[in-house]
């Protein structure tokens, strides 16, 4: 069996950081890393589904993910055109070979760089089938829409003698977090259809899951109940603050308990616990009054849950497309949440959701699509409520104590295993940063200079990523994001710049952008480089599609992370004219500022570029 | 003289490619491992001043002959002398091309910072593809060999 720090090994051995960062095409703000995995991934995924429905003789997984992976980045670094094709394959085989190919073996694969069997559908080695697959698998990776999977299912439909079709699954909540939730209950669900044999290949689009299955107009049931579960199945609420609750909800109940806690100088006991007087009478259920405890254990308690049935607003219902829960019922509602805005019949009080998130900003919580003060934008629209989509949202936030997220959309059709896995990888790396200003060796280490120090690192990264857990990172299928919680305060404003520019020159310099570093995830995706909630710096404020630009990506994301090292000899008192101020020129500057920042990784990069051709 | 074109202007290199050139003829007439960076780059700087403060508007002309006036005493033979002083003149006029829209205060900031890479590099003794290159048309025939030449992948912080 296959494992994901394998595959990493392959394609980071294959195309070391910064040569990650490459972009891939010019109509997609994607690196030609994350492109060429994506395709191998898809690849694999499809021959794996392929051969569950029907009998074939196909490629191993590793091969197929080799297979892939250099027929995507072949046709990207357009071999061809160029006079140094002797050089890249003489680097592919070397690195195949230290992924433990056979130099035999290594040779039959490098071949795949150049010849394309996608096109023609043909090579001897595998049933003309399998290249449909990889032709599939390539196409998908070129097209925006997922309506445009159809006439791409069509072509390929006799071929492989398959009945598929598509069906596109949404969940159009603004609530990030929790679509996050949603999509994952989705994916488990999917993964159960695929176990009983059927074939199913779910897509992660930017407008919806796209899910490529033989059955027709495929719906997904999920149910409430999954939701109580959280991520990891210990409970949506973390398990103290679910006390707490229940404590909170039996004394609003208790006359004599709740006078004892309403009093101006509350007991210690009250203050423990939170209880406030407004949120155990304001609170709001098929619009009537109810305390807010009671609502928050009706709504996602696990362990103490309160009997009634789960209503949501009216408005909700159209937002779910292909996607039913089960156990709820939807009304009508007069009360306005100052979050999203739906009409509600069940809500909370807006303080309530400080019980979750102490150190919450309004930033944090308030709706990103109308920007302004919440209490401006609310104060005719009273009374309010928080509807119990945007308490979820809330409970989730405040589960890791973080400000800030790093999040990215795959403009790219990715599989849905795929985007689990980069999420993963981001978080892994973001973790493998450490606390603190990373000293030079840190980020050194991260970046490509000697094979074996490197495969030390990769199988480092590799066995972190095993033990991942969410809700350390989060993926929402519908949307094609992940999301990363990040902390970041720290003593002086210049370390908060550099640690953040530094892990963003990391993530980039691994082939992760676009990036966006901020307090919430934005709606409309963003194609530049890097947007940073603290404002915007020409050096990597551009698109990395941009043909002129874009070339400099590496360079632009090794100046970023060797900010770091700049840093740490200017602490020791080395004569050097500046600092944050390499982040003040345009991507063409970015070779010399990496000479002027870090002379070690400028050589790095040029030998590798050089090795490429 | 053949194989000069590796030390040549020609508007497709980057600026960096004219300072790791510089960088590793300096790696060699200086020798690696100086205490204070001004042994590396005091010609340099120089020349670099010269272009950015004196002759900016008028730098077409000038170049060649600022570039002529700031060669290493240090350097004794002609194929590393003619070299350097192409590889300078490739600096000054891409210098030029590329932060001509810049505003002054970013352009002597990155004047600085050229400078100050061209001397780390050369100090540290890291090299660059176009080291090697240079080392190789330098060395060829003339039968002495590279000075640490094989310190490929750079130096560790």
């Amino acid at each position: 069996m296959e494992v994901i720090s394998e595959r990493l090994k392959t394609a980071y051995t294959l195309l070391p950081p910064p040569l990650s960062a490459l972009p891939a095409k010019y109509w997609t703000s994607i690196s030609l890393l994350l492109h060429s995995y994506t395709v191998a991934r898809a690849f694999q995924e499809f021959i794996q589904a392929y051969s569950i429905a029907g009998n074939i003789d196909a490629p191993e997984a590793k091969e197929a993910f080799v297979i892939g992976f250099l027929h995507d980045m072949g046709q990207k670094i357009k071999l061809r055109d160029k006079p140094s094709e002797g050089k890249l394959i003489a680097w592919v085989k070397e690195r195949l070979e230290a992924v433990g190919f056979t130099p035999g073996e290594a040779d039959e694969l490098s071949r795949y760089l150049y010849t394309n069997p996608a096109e023609g559908n043909r090579d001897p080695l595998y049933d003309d089938k399998i290249w449909r697959l990889l032709w599939l698998a390539d196409r998908l990776q070129g097209i925006e829409n997922p309506f445009d999977i159809v006439p791409l299912l069509n072509k390929a439909k006799e071929d492989l003698g398959l009945n598929l079709n598509v069906s596109l699954l949404n969940v159009m909540i603004p609530q990030q977090l929790f679509r996050t939730l949603i999509s994952r209950l989705v994916h488990e669900k999917i993964n159960e259809i695929q176990a009983k044999g059927t074939f199913i290949l779910p897509i992660a689009t930017p407008f919806g899951l796209a899910v490529i299955t033989d059955q027709l107009n495929l719906t997904v049931t999920i149910d409430w109940d999954d939701i109580r579960k959280g991520f990891d199945g210990s409970g949506i609420i973390p398990g103290g603050l679910e006390e707490n609750l229940k404590w909170n909800f039996e004394c609003c109940h208790n006359p004599e308990c709740k006078q004892r806690c309403s009093k101006r100088s509350k007991p210690e006991e009250c203050k423990q616990h939170g209880f406030t007087k407004r949120d155990c009478e304001k609170g709001l259920y098929r619009n009537k009054k109810r305390s807010s405890y009671e609502i928050a254990l009706m709504y996602f308690g696990y362990k103490n849950r309160v009997k009634g049935t789960i209503v949501l607003p009216e408005q909700v219902k159209g937002m779910f497309n292909g996607v039913v829960v089960n156990g709820v019922s939807y009304q009508k509602g007069a009360v306005k949440c100052p979050v999203c805005g739906v009409e509600t019949p069940a809500g909370v009080t807006g303080d309530f959701l400080q019980f979750f998130s102490s150190n919450a900003t309004t930033e944090q919580w308030t709706r990103s699509l109308f920007p302004g003060s919440v209490n401006r934008l609310m104060q005719d629209v009273k009374p309010y409520a928080v509807d119990p989509l945007c308490l979820g949202e809330a409970i989730i936030r405040g589960q890791a104590q973080y400000q800030y997220l790093i999040s990215l959309t795959v403009r790219a059709l990715t599989p849905i295993q795929v985007l689990e896995e980069v999420g993963k990888l981001l978080y892994v790396l973001k973790f493998n940063l450490g606390t603190g200003i990373p000293g030079s060796t840190t980020v050194e280490g991260l970046i490509y200079s000697d094979y074996d120090i490197f495969e030390k690192k990769l199988k480092e990264i590799g066995e972190s990523l095993d033990v991942a857990e969410t809700p350390n990172y989060f993926y929402d299928a519908f949307s094609s994001t992940i999301i990363i919680p990040y902390r970041n305060k720290m003593k002086q404003h210049q370390d908060e710049w550099l640690r953040d520019i530094v892990t963003a020159g990391v993530l980039s310099a691994w082939g992760f952008y676009p990036i966006t570093v901020s307090e919430t995830v934005p709606s409309t995706p963003s194609e530049t480089l890097l947007t940073y909630y603290k404002g915007r710096r020409p050096l990597y404020d551009y698109q990395p599609r941009d043909k002129k630009l874009g070339a400099y990506t590496p360079y632009v994301a090794t100046a970023m992370l060797a900010l770091s090292e700049l840093n740490y000899r200017k602490n020791k008192k080395e004569n050097l004219p500046a600092l944050l101020e390499i982040l003040d020129y345009p991507p063409e500057y970015a070779p010399l500022l990496v000479q002027y920042a870090s002379p070690g990784l400028y050589s790095t990069l040029e030998f590798l570029r050089n090795r490429l051709g | 003289m053949e194989g000069l074109d590796i030390c040549k202007y020609s508007p497709d290199r980057g600026v960096d490619h004219y300072a790791s050139g510089l960088a590793a003829i300096l790696k060699v007439v200086v020798g690696p491992g100086k205490p204070s960076t001004h042994a590396y780059v005091s010609e340099i700087r120089r020349a670099m001043h010269t272009l950015v403060f004196s002759i900016w508007d008028r730098s077409d002309e000038y170049v060649l002959v600022v570039a002529e006036a700031n060669i290493p005493t240090g350097i004794r033979s002609p194929k590393m002398k003619e070299c350097f002083k192409e590889l300078l003149v490739g600096l000054l006029k891409r210098f030029k091309e590329t932060t001509d829209d810049l505003p002054i205060g970013a352009r002597i900031r990155l004047m600085n910072m050229t400078i100050a890479g061209i001397a780390e590099m050369a100090r540290r003794g890291v090299s660059a593809p176009v080291g090697e290159e240079i080392y190789k048309f330098i060395f060829s025939n003339s039968g002495s060999s590279p000075e640490s030449q094989s310190e490929e992948g750079g130096e560790k912080a």
